[in-house]
């Protein structure tokens, strides 16, 4: 059981990853998934959605989502700098593509990632979850968390629609209003 | 997927959707047939329409739809020819067929794989085209009636028909020798054959014809094009070309004034010129028709993506606009530069820009109203009623969502005028004064920026006596309360009133008539009643132009925006802070306005917006209605009102509770969209809790189609 498993979580594949920085730790994203980075603009905050959703903004007339990374991976949260950024991805849902935005804390670079320099997550059990990494790059003394970013959306919607139909959420007002 | 798989799909897709547009029109044909079995142009009309979706479809390897419709096609030439007798029952089968082309065009959308069973109508119809005994030879009728859709159809592809064959005979000059252009040409010739012939420009297909044999024989000789057959190969197109010309201003007739030129250049092919009687004449009287007769305007059509991405970008436009012409930094500049009133033109410019925008999207609403007319007449038989539609203003136009949504309710409401309206016998009519058949009359009319559809029936109307006895028995009114008219009749709209079956014996409609009533709410509409007990009723639906904009409120709690349409606010104040009290201990508020007890919610509590302002004698308050209901919202400011286009939230977004869309603020800025039934779900509702989110659901589609429908105007 041992060996499988190790090799089918292996999902990264070689090629040009869009290194950021998160705090102190350095992310990689596939760069066919980034279709631009932008810097910081005013994020209108969007009522009753999970913390880690920052808010949207208007990308040339088109309405997306932004999604705080600091605050999705339970990082210090941190006022935003002028290196603050967002990085417009498209992510895969169901059969059609969405775009979102991710606020990082820092673009770093591009960097060329050969097959033999990944390696698979490492497991932690069961109290961290490495779902949503794809595996561990290595380039030079580096070490980049690649992103596995379609997943970090499947779990964000199931906690939003948590958020927005759990009565938890409302139970006070309901009560008040019975 | 290969180019030619990936285009063959495109091919069929176009052909899906032009077949739904030319089914829509047999059907329509088959009701006038049904009224006049012996109408030659409507059976001739029904005749080429099946035959152009036999021949599209098995161009684009739909066979078996093809096959169908040739059998039919069969059966509709014997009737022609007048081997068949036209009745009831030939009629029925005819219809059927064609219920069985709808349904394979409606699968074929889903699945364009489908294979389908046609067996049994297939023999039906072969039993009458067999049965059908020989008779008189019925003369052969002339088409002067062309269905204009048809016709713009064929012109637009004659004119690039005829534009191609042109440069490829002009090619053909340089390279006598080169046979893809002879093919091409020949292709082109043979192309305006057909298509003339489908629309019966015999004349038409007459030169093409001739002009196609000549081709098929330098094909067939693997020969060049000889400079002599050249040129008679150009007059044939020229005289074609002249011809299209005078179909294109509608001057049939003229078509047959050209039989003299058309033996000239028979001649001319021949190689034994004849002077033809007074070909000046013709010309001269078809040019001076020409200038008179009203041209058939062509259209191009347009991939919907394209249209939509075009909208979108002069949406931008009109943001980017408003943004530098209210930039601060121009506020300061002296009014007199030039920069001003260049950035004044350029205003006007996108302000024209976006209401051509607009106006791509907007069609009339006479395909809508077409499929009443088949509903009308199923209806009726089935009811054993007889019944009049009667339509004017089909061509009022609306954007396409709004008619798109506007079908089911429109039909659910002609359904019931027909059960409910129209009394159920001939003698119950006659009895009260009426005419025998019943009449239902769809009137569409524009009406200060909205669309007015009215259902008008000449049936028994609503008896509000009975309608208010059943109010009170259901217990949707209380014995002591007094109701207005309009107020007794909205009861049919009551949810909890039509789910008894009894209602219908009452004189009411009331089967689905809440459904009405949510969907018709669904696109921003209202639905008024008017009737008079004995005389009909009229039911007249107001909807917006358009679902893309909405007129807004803007307001703020702390330091966010929202936007809330203007049409659910009824009324705003400040309030002194009397009118308010306390509920169950102090967990919930109450607004005492002139007797009436509105509940009232904090819109920052319920956001949980931290810097709102929680005194009420700072704050305003607004009076919001949905369905009858009203709460009061409180809200610390209200900005201004103005118009936005509603962009759709996507993903995640989409279940914002009480939010139903975005925009696009003055400031480049997103605001958010409240929606007061949503709220009024979230906030009031929260018990039941199913049919909150299904509701959700579908407004939440209607906000994204009105999205993709048209992201224009702003301010």
């Amino acid at each position: 059981m041992e060996a499988p498993s190790k090799l089918s979580r292996t999902r990264a594949k070689a090629g040009k990853y869009l290194t950021f920085r998160l705090a102190s730790e350095e992310y990689g994203l596939e760069i066919l998934k980034v279709q631009e980075i932008i810097g910081m603009m005013s994020i209108t905050k969007v009522p009753k959605m999970p913390t880690f959703i920052r808010g949207i903004i208007n990308l040339r007339g088109k309405l997306i989502p932004v999604i705080n990374m600091r605050e999705k991976f339970a990082l210090p949260t941190m006022a935003d700098t002028e290196k603050t950024c967002i990085i417009v991805v498209q992510i895969a849902e169901k059969d059609s593509a969405i775009t979102i935005g991710i606020l990082v804390d820092e673009v770093s670079e591009v960097l060329d990632i050969v097959q033999s320099n990944i390696e698979p997550p490492p497991s932690f059990g069961s109290n961290v979850d490495t779902n949503f990494i794809l595996g561990i790059g290595k380039v030079g003394d580096k070490v980049e968390i690649l992103l596995d970013i379609d997943k970090i959306l499947t779990d964000m919607e199931t906690s939003t629609v948590l958020a927005a139909t759990g009565d938890h959420d409302t139970s006070s007002i309901a009560k008040a209003s019975a | 997927m290969t180019d030619e798989e990936s285009f063959l799909i495109e091919l069929q897709e176009s052909f899906l959707q032009e077949a739904s547009d030319l089914l829509v029109m047999i059907e329509e044909s088959f009701m006038h047939l049904e009224n006049d079995p012996a109408d030659k142009e409507e059976l001739e009309k029904v005749f080429r329409l099946f035959h152009n979706i036999k021949g599209t479809a098995s161009a684009v390897g739909f066979d078996d739809l093809s096959k169908l419709c040739h059998t039919t096609e069969n059966l509709l030439s014997n009737i022609r020819t007048g081997k068949t007798s036209t009745g009831a029952q030939v009629l029925e089968v005819l219809l059927k067929a064609c219920d069985a082309v709808v349904k394979t065009v409606d699968a074929l959308k889903k699945n364009n794989t489908g294979k389908f069973d046609y067996s049994e109508i297939t023999a039906e119809l072969k039993g009458f085209i067999e049965a059908g005994a020989p008779k008189i030879e019925a003369a052969a009728p002339i088409i002067m009636e062309i269905d204009d859709k048809l016709l713009e159809d064929f012109l637009s592809d004659a004119n690039d028909q005829m534009d191609s064959i042109d440069a490829s005979l002009l090619g053909l000059e340089h390279h006598p020798e080169d046979h893809a252009l002879i093919d091409a040409v020949f292709r082109g010739f043979h192309t305006m054959k057909s298509g003339s012939s489908i629309m019966g420009f015999k004349d038409l297909e007459q030169v093409a014809h001739i002009v196609e044999s000549i081709l098929d024989e330098m094909r067939a000789a693997k020969a060049g094009l000889a400079p002599d057959k050249s040129s008679i190969c150009l007059d044939g197109a020229a005289l074609m070309r002249r011809m299209v010309g005078e179909v294109k201003t509608k001057n049939y007739q003229h078509l047959e004034s050209y039989q003299n030129e058309i033996k000239e250049f028979i001649g001319k092919v021949k190689g034994t010129p004849i002077v033809a009687s007074s070909p000046m004449k013709t010309e001269e009287e078809s040019k001076i028709v020409a200038s008179t007769g009203g041209a058939v305007r062509e259209g191009i059509k347009v991939d919907a993506d394209k249209l939509d991405r075009l909208i979108d970008c002069i949406g931008e436009l009109v943001i980017s606009e408003t943004m530098v012409s209210q930039s601060e930094e121009l506020g300061e500049m002296h009014s007199g530069r030039p920069i001003r009133r260049n950035l004044d033109r350029m205003g006007k410019i996108t302000r024209n820009l976006q209401e051509i925008g607009m106006s791509l999207r907007m069609i009339p609403i006479r395909q809508t109203f077409k499929k009443m007319n088949r509903l009308v007449r199923d209806l009726s038989k089935k009811m054993d009623k007889e019944i009049n539609l009667e339509m004017t203003g089909e061509d009022t136009e609306l954007d396409k969502n709004v008619a798109d949504k506007i079908g089911d309710p429109l039909v659910h409401m002609v359904r019931n005028a027909i059960d409910h309206g129209i009394e159920k016998s001939k003698d119950d009519r006659l009895r009260a004064g009426k005419a025998a058949a019943g009449t239902i009359i769809l009137h569409a009319f524009h009406k200060g920026g909205n669309v007015c559809i009215e259902i008008k029936d000449d049936g028994r109307g609503l008896d509000p006596e009975k309608l208010l006895a059943k109010g009170r028995e259901k217990g949707i009114v209380g014995p002591e309360e007094h109701l207005s008219q309009s107020e007794i009749f909205d009861l049919i709209f009551h949810p909890g009133f039509s789910t008894a079956e009894k209602v219908t014996d009452v004189s009411g409609r009331g089967v689905g008539m809440d459904v009405v009533r949510r969907n018709i709410e669904e696109i921003h509409g209202q639905v008024e009643i008017d009737s008079t007990t004995g005389a009909g009723s009229t039911f007249t639906i107001k909807i917006p132009n358009t679902l893309a904009i909405i007129e807004g409120m803007v307001i703020t709690v702390g330091n966010e925006r929202y936007v809330i349409p203007t049409y659910s606010i009824i009324r705003s104040f400040r309030p002194t802070g009397r009118e308010i009290s306390t509920v169950s201990g102090g967990q919930a508020e109450m607004l005492n306005l002139s007797g009436e007890s509105i509940p009232l919610f904090r819109l920052g509590t319920f956001y949980r917006i931290s810097n709102a302002i929680t005194q009420a004698c700072e704050a305003i308050i607004l009076i919001v209605e949905d369905g009858g209901r009203k709460i009061g919202l409180m809200v610390d400011q209200i900005i201004r009102q103005q118009q936005f286009v509603i962009k759709p939230l996507t993903g995640v977004l989409s279940s914002v509770p009480g939010i139903s869309g975005g925009t696009i603020m003055p400031d480049g800025q997103v605001g958010l969209i409240l929606d007061v039934t949503l709220l009024f779900q979230h906030l009031i509702e929260k018990n039941n809790h199913q049919q909150g989110v299904s509701q959700r659901g579908s407004t939440k589609q209607i906000i994204q189609d009105a999205g993709q429908g048209g992201k224009v105007s702003h301010l």
